[in-house]
């Protein structure tokens, strides 16, 4: 599978109830399906423009596996960028981070070369909010790396966290330019282009 | 109408009268031929992975998208044919419906909407037909849900309710005669089930009969092991803690005593068991000795404390073991027994963990949130021995201290992992893999340099298997192309489960989300395509199952990261 070579994999981590999915499917769908069919593999494919050619975003959704150690390790272990999110309405769901992120640093060792970003979701109910946004930013601080606050619900930052989140890819190979159908077409002239050789 | 409805899509509208609108009274329909939908039902057939022929996408029908409970039960009743064959669609109909009731409607709800149903004063000239579709639905019913739902007492009402009406009615209708039959084959088999024999007079309720027949109901406790084993008491897996961060897993009933457990553990660790104990250790600290006749696993002990096994020394005081002396000494046993038998009776294990497994489990798991255990007893126990294997595998190879042992004993891990992926279980495979992979292991480079090029191979081919890829892709090609009987990686489809249900509304508009339950349902019948397979005791499984069901596993990554580089320090 050489196309697969290009893909690049973003882990998407949480307590469970904390709105992994609806983060997920908000970037990749722009809305809420009626009906969502998770089994489709380009269910969690998203083609991204990319410094030269098109590349593959993947995202690894592990809703449903948190009885599972060893899906997360295997997550991890084939993962290149991170998302840890939890909820601002709830303070246990960011304490229940904390493992998965020391599982993170284990199995990947240095963790500074590797993109991951603290997401504070449920950024709309304001009314119920457990975690100030300065927690989260120092929690962000002490982990070395990122934080933002979203709302898969009003879309808020949605598809800026996962910008963001390709920015602090240090090699740089990757930058997010969503476009849907068009993607495939440049990607076809990209092939053209790429075996046009000038004599 | 009202509380359902018809939606009428344009481009059938246009087609005229060639297509008659459903003349029914129907929920929320999708014509499936729709054009303007064409889109969203390609993308569905590309997604179909499992053979859904159940809503072929040529037919000429509509399928319910959504409805209130007691209207989509009314279209499922007006649908059923009484001859032998359904046609797929009410076939899919009838079984998604009954697999997911209990997701928008009580178990209640449903008997009393099925009394509403069957009709009692009508002199329709249907009356009959109605009434056998109800008495066919309740017999799919309670084929479909076995023993599960003994204890409800609504059902027991409802059964004893309509059995009575079907009595009443077979004089006026011989034609229900059949269905009576049926009737009495389901009543009767679950009263096989409970070893006893009550003969049917007990359905004509004086008080005091009434209430033998409740008893002899709910004599069968639980339902456990339905499929055909006698078994009468739930089994559980109990951790034994030998060190803080080792355990043996021993699945045991409840009723067990501690000396039956303590007989395990003993031979598990090769320790004389005279010389043993069991104490309970509640998280205060406090110790209590569990005496050979006590019950050994009791609810109270699961929540608030661990079960360890002490030394009694000579003066019959008790010392824990210590984290590195008992550990390091096991001997490295695997190396002698033949991999293809141990995988078989990993194999065989995982049959009778899997066979127990209720479809409604599945359903019960996702809809009611993590923490609840309800309901989902066998379902856990699958799961739990899917994290424990691959604890195991990682605590064996990493107890080695002896790298020549070590890189035998990868090897050997290797190949089970092949044979179990041979013998298409898939939950083991996976568990093996993921346990080679544990950072922990994965990290040995010198164990793993030393592996012959061929074996590498072989195992770059297994990990792929496991490659997360695409909504893992490979796996999922890999086992749909596998004949069955096969053990899926139950995860993943919990996995799937998970998805449908949070990626979609259960209600829309007040209305049942037919839809979602639709796609719920067939992730969940995909279990029945993997089809039971009795384990078929092999010759050697006196010497393996010890070992190979009760697995002595370290269950804290970082004890395991630190045996990791005790054994090949960093560099």
């Amino acid at each position: 599978m050489p196309e697969q070579s290009n893909d690049y994999r973003v882990v998407v981590f949480g307590a469970g109830g904390v709105g992994k999915s609806s983060l997920v499917l908000r970037f990749v769908k722009g809305t809420f399906r009626e009906s969502y069919i998770p089994t489709i593999e380009d269910t969690y494919r998203q083609v991204i423009s990319c410094d030269k050619s098109i590349c593959t975003l993947q995202i690894t959704d592990t809703t449903g596996s948190h009885q599972f150690p060893a899906m997360q390790r295997l997550s991890i272990s084939k993962g290149h960028a991170f998302i840890l999110v939890y909820s601002i309405t709830s303070r246990q769901s960011l304490e229940e981070l904390k493992p998965i992120y020391e599982q993170i640093c284990q199995i990947k060792g240095d963790i500074e070369s590797i993109p991951i970003m603290l997401v504070g979701n449920k950024n709309d109910e304001n009314q119920n909010r457990e975690v100030e946004s300065s927690e989260g930013e120092a929690m962000a601080k002490k982990w070395k790396c990122a934080f933002m606050e979203t709302s898969a619900k009003t879309n808020h930052n949605v598809k800026e966290l996962f910008q963001e989140l390709l920015n602090l890819e240090k090699r740089r190979t990757v930058s997010l330019q969503i476009d849907g159908k068009k993607s495939k077409q440049q990607k076809r002239k990209e092939k053209l282009k790429g075996k046009c050789v000038v004599m | 109408m009202g509380s359902g409805r018809v939606r009428v899509p344009e481009a059938l509208a246009g087609r005229g009268g060639e297509r008659p609108l459903p003349t029914f009274d129907v929920p929320y329909f999708k014509y499936i031929d729709e054009e303007d939908e064409e889109d969203e039902w390609s993308s569905r057939s590309q997604s179909s992975t499992e053979d859904d022929s159940g809503d072929s996408l040529l037919s000429d029908r509509y399928v319910v998208v959504s409805g209130t409970p007691e209207k989509i039960l009314e279209h499922l009743l007006s649908d059923l044919h009484l001859e032998a064959a359904q046609d797929k669609e009410t076939e899919t109909l009838l079984d998604d419906f009954l697999l997911t009731y209990t997701v928008f409607m009580t178990t209640d709800d449903l008997c009393q909407a099925l009394l509403r149903q069957y009709p009692f004063t009508e002199y329709d000239s249907d009356v009959s037909c109605r009434k056998r579709k109800v008495l066919h639905l309740v017999s799919q019913w309670t084929s479909l849900y076995k023993d599960w739902l003994h204890e409800d007492e609504h059902l027991k009402q409802f059964l004893k309710t309509i059995y009575r009406n079907v009595l009443d009615d077979v004089y006026e209708y011989p034609v229900l005669e059949k269905d009576l039959k049926e009737f009495q084959k389901i009543l009767g088999m679950h009263r096989r089930q409970n070893h006893c024999c009550v003969s049917f007079f007990f359905l004509f309720p004086t008080p005091s009969q009434n209430k033998t027949f409740f008893h002899q109901f709910s004599v069968k406790e639980n339902w456990l092991q339905h499929r055909g084993t006698m078994n009468e008491t739930e089994e559980i897996f109990c951790r034994v803690y030998i060190t803080e961060h080792s355990y043996v897993s021993v699945k045991a009933q409840v009723s067990s005593s501690a000396q039956e457990i303590l007989k395990i553990v003993a031979e598990k660790i090769q320790y004389p068991e005279e010389e043993l104990a069991l104490v309970a250790v509640s998280f205060s600290g406090e110790k209590h000795e569990l005496k050979p006749n006590d019950l050994a696993i009791s609810k109270s002990l699961e929540s608030s404390s661990r079960m360890f096994v002490y030394r009694k020394d000579l003066t019959d005081s008790l010392t824990p073991f210590s984290e590195n002396e008992e550990l390091q000494q096991r001997s490295v046993r695997i190396l002698g027994i033949n991999t293809w038998d141990l995988a078989l009776e990993l194999t065989n294990f995982d049959w009778s963990l899997f066979n127990a497994i209720h479809e409604q489990e599945l359903i019960y798991f996702t809809f009611s949130r993590q923490g609840s255990a309800e309901n989902t007893e066998n379902l856990s126990l699958l799961l739990q021995r899917c994290n424990e294997v691959q604890l195991w595998v990682a605590t064996e190879i990493l107890l080695c201290s002896q790298l020549c042992k070590r890189v035998q004993l990868l090897k050997k891990f290797i190949k089970i992992a092949a044979h179990c992926k041979a013998q298409r279980n898939l939950n083991s495979f996976f568990a093996i893999v993921m346990g080679l992979n544990t950072a922990s292991v994965s990290r040995l480079s010198q164990t793993w340099e030393k592996i012959p090029g061929k074996f590498k191979k072989l195992f770059t081919e297994l990990e792929s298997l496991t490659d997360p890829s695409l909504n893992h892709k490979a796996y999922r090609d890999a086992f749909k192309k596998m004949k069955s009987p096969k053990i899926p990686f139950m995860p993943l489809l919990l996995k799937d489960v998970t998805f449908i249900h949070e990626g979609n509304k259960t209600f829309l508009d007040n209305l049942v989300n037919f839809e979602k339950l639709h796609m719920i349902a067939d992730t969940v019948r995909s279990l029945r395509h993997c089809e039971a397979q009795l384990s078929d005791p092999s010759p050697f499984c006196c010497l393996l199952k010890p070992y190979v069901h009760h697995l002595h596993v370290i269950d804290n990554q970082q004890a395991l990261f630190e045996l990791s580089h005790r054994i090949e320090p960093r560099v």
